[in-house]
């Protein structure tokens, strides 16, 4: 049973919008950010200009010069390498964990709207108590049970932002469950798990897209600050958090093993979220406020 | 007023039922750590020196050899009790060091929010009054700045300005204790010093009750009452400041609340970066030590703070709003 009619599809809405020339400076200029820190954190190791744990002895906390862009911290590593390797810790945690709350997210809060009921206010109950916590505090709690790393991390916020997202799917996904179309799947015989994944799901893509692309920017942002915490990756995994932590009692000599790090997660959520902003004014334009935003 | 005692009681009573279900999950959550008490306590002392009975004893005399439900009861009814069980890095009852840090977190927390507050209402008027000019867009971007800047580099620009440049504050603020100062004391060191982690901790926030602020007051000050109170010669400082924000304060309310568990959040990361001895730094250093009855103390502390945030702006925003029904 396919039904196109009310399928909004973002291929359609990207060639449309395109023709229009509606695309934002927001998307371009997000798109273009993003587009720059894939690029170097999936050449990270060719690009740097030298090996991110490599110890030079004979400079020490170095200020920035021709030799070492952006200086050298406390061991004479060079912190341009390290930032854009680190790139890949950063990036990879936030992304992943985006990625895996979006698809739970997705799949409960399609299902919680389908079914309603028991399971519906059993998962809204669920969420109600989870979403008591800041996400960082849960996150934290998650990292200090499974112990600090990488992968914990992913896991520990895929787990925090499961049920924000759940929460924002769910809200669309009501509106859908009622209209002709899912009666007429459930007329048809299609079982609740077609209709849920092949008739439901895929009208949810706007706002699955829009709603991953802010919260990548949060996870961004919570991914630095766990790692700043000392619950992200340990040493020495050049984390951007991490190392915004471990060098800062040795600014006075060098400032920018501190900074170098910062300014590129600020850099990376502004695109992320920038971008974020304009894709919801393209796809969900009919929900985006007044102008000038 | 009947019927608010009503909603009152019903919304006490869930607020209850919430808390008991976090202690639960903090509880279950807790108990999945490798490791017990003992284990922690042992420390690198091996199992033979000590022999396996000694363990059993200290097990069974700290109540680990129960049945998971029922460390969960006892703990519970300490709880209720006020005792928060003995941390095992500190080797003290856990209940005055709690109160001490929370102090001392209180005092960086509660001005921060009134910064916060403050000034996120004064931007978001501004800009939805000014809706469209430069000013608005001036704070836009801040605002999408502000939103993007983690807490800790905030935090460290602070320090590096005011600490390792100008030499006007400590770059840490551990020797700090304030618990030992009178009222008049700590209000003169919060000005001079730790304004800076509250400035810090208001910093991540402020964007978005801006952006609240100034979404509602674009809609109140298009509706048909503040046209007659223009028309009938109100002063329009008058109409924007009381009658329009009186209405626009309602959503502004729970985007407020919304913002404690940011500060909360908030406050956990500058109190690293100042190294100031507040609950979050406890939280750190317990998680990291994986000390087990300091961890579920302070999340407890932690996330009770936030739901009777959201309580009482549930309340507030019943009282602000006649219009609701409680329901």
């Amino acid at each position: 049973m396919k039904n196109n009619i009310l399928k909004i599809s973002i291929y359609g809405k990207l060639k449309e919008t395109l023709a229009k020339k509606r695309l934002s400076l927001n998307i371009i200029v997000g798109s273009l950010i993003i587009v720059f820190f894939l690029v170097i954190s999936i050449f990270a190791t060719s690009i740097a200009p030298y090996d991110a744990d490599e110890m030079h002895y004979d400079n020490l906390k170095k200020p920035p010069s021709a030799q070492f862009l952006l200086g050298t911290d406390r061991y004479g590593r060079d912190i341009l390498s390290r930032v854009i390797v680190g790139s890949r810790s950063t990036l990879l945690m936030a992304t992943a964990s985006t990625f895996l709350a979006l698809i739970f997210g997705t799949v409960m809060g399609a299902a919680s709207a389908y079914y309603g009921g028991r399971l519906d206010s059993y998962f809204m109950r669920l969420n109600d108590i989870m979403m008591s916590f800041p996400s960082l505090v849960f996150a934290m709690l998650v990292i200090g049970v499974l112990g600090a790393s990488m992968l914990n991390g992913i896991i520990a916020i895929a787990i925090v932002y499961t049920p924000r997202s759940l929460r924002v799917v769910r809200s669309q996904a009501l509106n859908i469950v009622h209209l002709e179309y899912i009666d007429a799947a459930k007329v048809a015989g299609e079982s609740s798990l077609y209709i849920i994944f092949k008739e439901i799901i895929p009208n949810l893509w706007p706002t699955v897209i829009v709603e991953g692309s802010i919260r990548l920017g949060y996870a961004i942002l919570l991914t630095a600050s766990l790692g700043y915490i000392g619950l992200g990756p340990p040493p020495p995994t050049p984390d951007w958090g991490l190392m915004a932590y471990t060098e800062r009692t040795y600014m006075i000599d060098n400032p920018w093993p501190v900074f170098a790090p910062s300014i590129a997660i600020v850099i990376a959520v502004i695109g992320v979220s920038i971008f974020g902003e304009g894709l919801k004014d393209m796809l969900l334009s009919k929900l985006s406020r007044s102008k000038g935003k | 007023m009947n019927k608010f005692g009503y909603f009152l009681i019903k919304r006490l009573f869930s607020t209850v039922l919430v808390l008991l279900a976090i202690s639960v999950l903090i509880f279950g959550i807790t108990s999945l750590i490798p490791g017990d008490a003992v284990d922690l306590m042992l420390g690198g002392i091996s199992l033979q020196s000590v022999g396996q009975e000694t363990v059993n004893e200290l097990r069974h005399q700290l109540g680990l050899d129960l049945p998971l439900y029922h460390q969960y009861f006892n703990w519970l009814v300490g709880l209720l009790h006020g005792n928060l069980g003995t941390s095992y890095i500190f080797h003290t009852p856990i209940a005055p060091i709690i109160s001490n840090r929370l102090y001392n977190s209180l005092l960086l927390a509660v001005p921060a929010v009134i910064i916060m507050i403050v000034v996120g209402l004064v931007s978001g008027v501004l800009s939805a009054v000014k809706e469209g000019s430069k000013l608005d867009y001036i704070f836009s971007f801040l605002g999408i700045l502000m939103l993007s800047i983690p807490a800790f580099l905030i935090g460290t620009i602070f320090i590096y300005i005011f600490a390792v440049k100008l030499n006007w504050i400590p770059a840490a603020f551990n020797t700090i204790d304030i618990s030992s100062m009178t009222l008049w004391e700590s209000v003169a060191i919060y000005f001079k010093i730790l304004i800076f982690p509250s400035l810090t901790i208001a910093f991540g926030s402020i964007a978005y009750i801006s952006r609240q602020a100034r979404a509602s007051m674009i809609e109140e000050l298009k509706s048909n009452y503040v046209r007659t109170a223009i028309l009938k010669g109100v002063t329009y400082k008058r109409v924007v400041w009381i009658h329009a924000l009186k209405n626009g304060l309602l959503p502004t309310v729970t985007v407020i609340a919304f913002n404690i568990g940011q500060v909360i959040a908030g406050t956990i990361i500058v109190e690293v970066v100042f190294s100031y001895p507040g609950i979050g730094n406890l939280i750190v250093m317990a998680l990291i030590q994986r000390d087990i009855p300091l961890i579920l103390a302070t999340m407890i502390v932690i996330s009770s703070a936030v739901v009777v945030s959201n309580l009482v702006a549930d309340i507030l925003y019943s009282k602000l709003n006649p219009k609701i029904s409680y329901s």
